[in-house]
């Protein structure tokens, strides 16, 4: 049993990307209906640009974290980690970039989940500050 | 809310969801074809009808549902089993 929070080694378990692409750091909470995850930015990274996480860098953390809902609650029932895909995103709104060095701290609200297609509201802070705001809806790979 | 109330209410939030004119909308009419629904759509159909009518719609809903009338229906039972 994997306790909270889970990060490194035990964190790649639960999601399908690998290194250059994982843009979640740790899953710090889970509950059926959402997650609180984070992401490490450093440097060198896929999606750092000029000293900052680029808004597509923003938006995969974003999407992993969803995946990461996913992925967990399939490690809980002893299953493994989905493929999945972004479907859409609707309502983006991002007010500021993370540094190198840096830690954005995602929150992930499922608000209805039909017919394999997941929609979910993410906000994602900076320092206690909202930077980010998207909602998303993805698909799981059949 | 009466039948008419409940068509009614329900046509003026897929005009306004799924951007389409209220005239192509009429009983006997393909609710998939008419709003161009894909499966990314279905979920905002769910939402929007949960938050509106306080039904919540699933999966099994939806297969019997051809045309707006078998939709209406579904909605207007979930409704009466609601109260």
């Amino acid at each position: 049993m994997m306790s909270l929070p889970i990060s490194d080694e035990a964190l790649l378990k639960l999601i399908p990307q690998r290194a250059p692409i994982v843009m979640v750091s740790s899953l710090e909470s889970y509950y059926d209906s959402g997650l609180e995850s984070t992401f490490f930015v450093k440097a060198g990274g896929v999606f750092v640009d000029d000293e900052k996480l680029a808004e597509s860098g923003l938006l995969e953390h974003m999407a992993q974290s969803v995946a990461l809902h996913t992925g967990y609650s399939h490690f809980l029932k002893g299953e493994n980690a989905p493929m999945g895909y972004i479907g859409s995103m609707q309502n983006v709104a991002i007010h500021g970039l993370p540094k190198i060095g840096e830690t954005v701290f995602s929150t992930i609200t499922i608000l209805q989940e039909f017919m394999g297609v997941t929609l979910v509201e993410i906000e994602t802070k900076l320092e206690n500050k909202v930077i980010a705001r998207a909602r998303m809806k993805t698909v799981l790979a059949r | 809310m009466d039948k008419a109330s409940i068509y009614q209410k329900i046509n003026e939030i897929l005009v306004d969801e799924f951007e389409v004119d209220e005239e192509i909308i009429s009983p006997e009419a393909s609710l998939k074809e008419s709003l161009d629904l894909d499966s990314l759509d279905y979920v905002d159909l769910v939402v929007i009808i949960e938050s509106n009518f306080g039904v919540k719609l699933v999966e099994a809903d939806f297969e019997s549902v051809v045309t707006f009338q078998d939709f209406y229906n579904v909605v207007e039972q979930k409704m009466v089993v609601r109260n």
